[in-house]
Formats: structure tokens, sequence, C-alpha cells
């Protein structure tokens, strides 16, 4: 073929199809190129994304607040304040080092410096420079420190390791928060804390026992998360939050600060009069069953919880007694055996039957032999005749098991126990808001206790007539004598006004709600009549010629009654050990609480010119009054005995005081009684 | 030449939007490093606002007011009774108004 340079080439069509398969493998690349950037980019766009995003950063956890308990401030009327935080959360750090970023030859120069600002104890310091030579990327050296001691150690830091050239992560701090008392040692046993160390992965706190315990559920909360940048300049500053923490549940308690630090206050100077091993006192109020103050001593201080659980002596401290003890109540129970004597009356008159006793009836109370017992009950002092306002104010044991013995004559013995659990909740728990409540001991006819006895024999009800063979914890008497102080309404205790959470948008949620209880949404057990009698006759108790003359308010009237038992030491009764308490309500027309003092094994000596020191008239009497004095007087009540003063007293007024006549005349009868 | 000035014109513009978008993304980029220090600050106040509650709590505990009530200095102090004070009821005007 002769070549024409005027001609186009001509393409054959081989020519053609090659160039054909050519474009179209190109093309086809392309077409590849772009389905792999639509691969990666748009169908596998958030995975490819999220892997850069974590070579680039970090995701951290950011810790939550545990719950705040808050003290009851509505207490004191015509005084607005706000609750008082009992226990809360502050922020602190955790000291952590990078050991493969640390130069070997600059560890000793740092771990010395560390050391000074950081006040390591001389114990710590060769662990302490042993975290520097582990082969890791993380290793803690010190917890709990504040914002002042972080700061001084970036201060030195942050130009030590620009000057020498090493990361400046290389030391770095993570938030936390501990769990602090403001009030330190108030309230201790009741509100307790949680151990040093937190759970690993869900950095929850691990509760030592009471409310913390108690309520571990709501206090708890979850960890947030927090996004930092990946970089050896960037000092683990704080980043961008994905997910805010959410705090736990706040906890707003019946318990009144101000009245709590006076019943400690009195507490502890009674026990150390009494020579006691130890104690408590419940205060609480009989309308909506709150407990305004919950005092233990030896005292619990929560933040060194350490010290306690580590010493054999001290750990039995840590327990709230009023709520795990059980114990005899001794002559205490008598209010409650008249209030079931008088509501046999009641059943009785309903029937038409002849009654079994009048309060003002004149009982032979010389001889104490009773059927079924082995030995004859014996009261203080040998006491012909009394009357029931008499024979509490005397405490009068065979006074009381007589009536127990008409009770079983004429009701049954099933009928008397059942009234003890039905009137007064005897052998039931309060359901008080605290662990490990003991539910006491209430005998039951046809029951045996574990070592085979029948827990019900012919005796049994003169026991529980004086208030032996049975146990009750604190918060079930404080429940029985609420009954009288309330007008016969059986309330149940509680130590939570509410619980409130907050959700990571700032709303808060009520989850629980005892602030508008009242006590006409409880059953009445028994009626007012009964009650104004039993109350009419605790009225002479701290009166003269009474047992507890020690509990006389100044300036208040009081109803109460004493209690002394023998303390069961390995199932034996013991005759050095006591147990000793006074109960009562002051001022008695609308009572503002119903306070108990218990005594645990008072010193048995006795004192001239006052008695025996192991009885509750002479250890927890006085307790009872110093402690309700201050209270009535914190929460401002106009004195209701306004010559109700002891002598000396300007306002003394042996003619005008309260209940003094009534006393006098009681006092006469008595003596043309027995005598 | 309608071309170079066409072409001139269109670079220009081209060149400012580009400009005023990067400038738009500095400021932004200002503001975005200006949180983490602002953000730390209020972190800081906030922890400031907690130890101070606590330093006031603990000179405020009532251990310790009790105590200062003893001393004879304070003797003067006393509870005022549920008759000295007078109390009104607050109403809140405001949502009616």
């Amino acid at each position: 073929m002769i070549n024409n340079k005027h001609d186009p080439p001509h393409l054959n069509k081989k020519d053609l199809q090659r160039g054909m398969i050519v474009a179209m493998g190109v093309f086809g690349l392309f077409a590849l190129l772009v389905v792999q950037f639509f691969k990666l980019q748009i169908t596998q766009g958030e995975k490819w994304t999220s892997k850069a995003k974590n070579l680039h950063e970090i995701v951290i956890s950011e810790p939550f607040q545990r719950g705040t308990f808050y003290s009851n401030a509505s207490v004191k009327k015509g005084h607005p304040s706000s609750p008082e935080q009992l226990v809360f959360d502050v922020p602190k750090f955790h000291l952590y080092i990078d050991p493969d970023s640390i130069p070997v030859n600059q560890r000793d120069t740092i771990s010395e410096k560390l050391k000074t600002i950081t006040n390591i104890s001389k114990e710590s310091w060769p662990h302490f420079r042993k975290q520097f030579d582990y082969h890791s990327r993380s290793r803690r050296l010190a917890r709990w420190l504040n914002r002042d001691t972080k700061q001084e150690i970036l201060d030195w830091w942050k130009p030590y390791a620009r000057q020498h050239e090493i990361a400046s992560n290389a030391i770095y701090f993570i938030g936390d928060y501990q769990r602090s008392y403001p009030f330190g040692k108030l309230l201790g046993q009741a509100l307790h804390t949680i151990r040093g160390s937190k759970e690993e992965v869900t950095k929850q706190g691990i509760p030592t026992g009471g409310l913390e315990y108690y309520f571990n559920d709501y206090l708890k909360g979850s960890l947030g998360k927090r996004r930092l940048l990946r970089s050896l300049r960037n000092p683990m500053a704080k980043g961008e939050l994905i997910s805010p923490p959410q705090n736990g549940a706040d906890i707003f308690l019946t318990i009144n600060h101000y009245l709590q630090a006076i019943a400690e206050e009195e507490l502890s100077a009674g026990i150390k009069q009494a020579k006691a091993a130890g104690g408590w006192a419940v205060m609480m109020d009989p309308y909506n069953g709150h407990i305004l103050a919950l005092a233990q001593y030896p005292f619990f201080n929560p933040a060194n919880y350490k010290k306690y659980y580590n010493s054999p002596e001290l750990i039995d401290h840590t327990t709230c007694k009023a709520s795990t003890i059980a114990f005899e109540p001794g002559s205490t129970m008598k209010p409650l055996t008249l209030a079931v004597a008088l509501k046999a009356n009641e059943v009785l008159e309903r029937e038409q039957r002849p009654l079994l006793f009048n309060p003002e009836e004149k009982i032979n109370t010389r001889q104490g032999v009773f059927s079924g017992r082995s030995r004859p009950l014996r009261d203080g002092r040998v006491h012909n005749f009394l009357n029931m306002y008499l024979a509490l104010q005397k405490s009068s044991n065979i006074y009381m098991a007589t009536l127990a013995e008409r009770i079983v004559t004429t009701m049954g013995s099933t009928w008397y126990r059942q009234q003890l659990a039905d009137i007064f909740s005897l052998g039931k728990p309060t359901d008080i808001e605290l662990p490990a409540e003991s539910s006491g001991l209430l005998p039951t006819p046809g029951k045996k206790y574990s070592n085979g006895v029948d827990q019900w024999s012919q005796a049994t009800p003169y026991s529980l007539a004086i208030g032996h063979n049975l146990q009750v914890n604190s918060f079930q008497i404080l429940k029985a004598y609420s009954v009288f102080a309330n007008g016969g309404y059986s309330i149940d205790p509680t130590i939570v006004r509410k619980i409130v959470s907050t959700d990571k948008d700032g709303h808060q949620h009520l989850l629980l709600d005892h602030t508008k209880r009242d006590y006409h949404n409880y059953p009445r057990v028994i009626n007012s009549e009964i009650v104004r009698q039993i109350v009419t006759a605790m009225k002479y108790v701290t009166k003269l010629g009474g047992t507890s003359i020690q509990a006389d308010l100044r300036g208040y009237t009081e109803a109460g009654k004493t209690g002394t038992s023998e303390k069961i030491i390995n199932g034996r009764y013991s005759d050095k050990k006591y147990i000793s308490s006074f109960v009562g309500f002051t001022p008695v027309d609308k009572p503002q609480f119903v306070l108990l003092v218990v005594v645990d094994e008072p010193l048995r000596v006795y004192i001239p010119g006052v008695g025996k020191n192991w009885h509750g008239g002479t250890c927890a009497a006085p307790i009872f009054r110093r402690i309700a004095d201050r209270a009535l007087d914190y929460l401002g009540i106009t004195p209701d005995d306004p010559h109700g003063y002891p002598r000396g007293d300007p306002r003394h007024d042996p003619e005008q005081a309260d209940w003094i006549l009534e006393a006098r005349q009681l006092r006469k009868l008595y003596q043309e009684w027995n005598d | 030449m309608g071309l170079l000035v066409r072409l001139f014109i269109c670079i220009f513009t081209a060149g400012s939007l580009l400009y005023l978008y990067l400038d738009k993304q500095n400021d932004v980029m200002q503001l975005y490093l200006a949180i983490p220090p602002l953000a730390r600050e209020v972190r800081q106040l906030n922890e400031q606002n907690t130890r101070l509650r606590y330093k006031l709590e603990r000179f405020e505990n009532p251990i310790n007011l009790l105590k200062l009530s003893h001393q004879p200095e304070f003797s003067y102090l006393k509870n005022p009774s549920l008759e000295e004070v007078v109390i009104i009821p607050f109403e809140d005007n405001y949502d009616k108004q």
C-alpha cells in the first residue's frame, strides 16, 4: 500500500477492537476506583472514621458523683433553712505515671520531687519508687490528692519535662470523687461509708454498711465518656464530653443535724458519767414516724473506718445498735401491760362481763407467788397495796404479774400474746431503713426455742408483763410508745424523707416521698381513753415518789418509764451486766418527740444520795432529761410547765408546778395504804 | 484579550470565595480552641465551689456551733420561742401580673 501523507490513518476493525478493549479496561479500572471510594466513604464510612479517630483520640471514663445525704431542716418551725449535706463527694485526683516514657536517668529525681510534694509516708517510699521501674504505660503513684497538690505538681513538671525533653503526659492525673464528711462523726453508725478502693470496671463505691449499704442501688451512678486527643504535647487535658455521667440519687433524711448533735453531746457525757460500756439514744416524731436523731456512743467516724475495722475492740462500734440489738425491755414494758389490761376491760364491757380490774382498785402486792413460777416475784421494796398509778410509779412487778394472771385467766394466753403483737407490733420488724434490723422475739404458744424448750409456759405471761422473756429493738419500743404519744395510732418509723434523682438533662425525679406522712393514715390500735389513762399513770413516774425523778424536765411536762434488765450472756442472765433505759415523750399534750435512751453495761455501783447507778432511773433518765430539755429549747417550744424548775431557779414554784398536786395526793394514798 | 479578562475575573472570584471560606474556618477554629480553657475554668470554679462549701459546712458543723455556744462570749444567744417568731405567708404574685 502506498502511504500518502495527506490521507488520514486508516483504522481497521482489529485496531478498533483493541482500542475498545483498552478503553473498557481503563473505564473498568476507574469504575473499580469509584466503587472502592463508595465502599470506603459511604458504606464503610463510619467504620473507617472511628478507626481513624481511635488512632488520633482515646475515650476515657468521666467519673460520676455518688448520691448525697441531706439532713432535715424543716423540723424547727419558723426557721427556714436549707438541708445540710451530711455526706457528699468532693473532687480529688489520682497521680499516675507512664514509666516507659520516663528516661531511666531521670527517675530518681522525679520520684524524689513527687514524694516531697505528695508528702508520702516513709513506709511507702520503696513502693513509690518501684512504680517507675515497671515496664508499663500506666502506674498509679498516689491517690486522693487535692487540686492544690495537683497544681503544685504540674507547676513543677511542665518546665521540667520541657527542659529534659520528656513527654509531658508521662505524668498525668485521673479525676475521681471522694466521700467526705463535713460533720465528722455525726450520725456515723447510721451513715457509714464506702471503701477507699472502688470497683475496677464500673468505679462504683463499695459500701461498708449503714445507709450507704441499704440505699446502694439509689446512690450508685454511671460513668460518662470523654474523648481526648492522642498527642505527646497534649498533657491529657480535658477534651470533648461524649456522654455526661449519671450521678446517684440524693437521699434526704429525717435526721435534724442540730438535734443529732445535741443527742450525741449529752449521750457521750451521760455514758461517761455512768461509766458504761456504751449507749444510744433515738428520737422519733410520733405523728409522722420521722426519726429526728439517732445517736450512739462510742462514736464511729466514717472517714477513719479502717481504724475501726482493723481493731477487734473498735469494730463493735460500727454497727447501728438501735436496730441490730434486741434486748429485754424490763419495766418499760409495764405501760404496755396496762394498755392490754385496759383493752381487756373494753372487750369485757362490750360483752357485758365483769371487768378485769379498776385502775383505782386497791390490789394486794405483798406476795409474789404465781402458779407456774418456781420462785416468787419481788418488787424493789415491799408494797402492801397499790393501784394502777402507784404500780407504775413504783414499778411494781407483782402488780403487773397480777394483771397478767387475770388477763390469761379471763381472756386466754393466745389473746394476751395477740394483743402484744397487734397493738404494739412486738416480735415484728419495723422495716426501718437500716440493714440487719433485729425482729426481736415474742414467745409463741406451741413453738420451741432452738434448744428444744417451749417458748410459752405457764410462767411466761408474768415475765412478759414485767418485760422479760421477750426481746425488742429500740425502734420497736419507740413505735410502741408513739401509740401513747399520738393518741392511739401505730405508725412505722422511718429515717428517710425523700429520695430525688437528677437525670443528665438536669430534671429531678421524686423516687420516694415520706414528707406527707400522717398518723391518721395508720391504724388506730387503742382508743383515746386508754391512752389518757396510761399517760396519766406515766406522768407520776417522773414526779415525787416515782422511780425517775431525774427525768423531770425543766419547764416542760413529760411522761415516761424506766427499765433495767440483766443482760443475757451465753444464754444466762448476768448479775453484773445490765442494760438500762428510759423512754418518754414531751410535752405531754401534743408531744414534739418520743425519746429512748439506752445505757449498755452501766457500772454496778451504789451512788450515795442518788441510788443504784445501774438502774435506768439513775443512769438513763438524766440523759433523757438533758437531751429533751435542749431539744425543746432548740425547737422553740414554749414551756408548758412554767413553774416546774428545780429549787434555786427563780421560776421554781412547787405549788404551781405541773402535776404536783396530783403527785402529792397519790403519795398520801400510798402512805394510807402502806404505812 | 477578552478571554484573559474573563479568566482573570473567574480566578479572582474563586480566590476571594476561597479566602472568605478559609477565614470563616479560622474564626470557627479560634472559637473551638477557646472552648477547652473555658470549660477547664468552669470546672475549676465548680471544684473550688465544692471545696469552699465543704469548708463552710465544716465550720457550720452543729457540733462545732454547739461548742461555740457554750463559750461565755456567745452566752447571750438564745433560741427564739415559736411565740416570738412571726410567720408571714408568702404569696408569689409574679405569675399573677
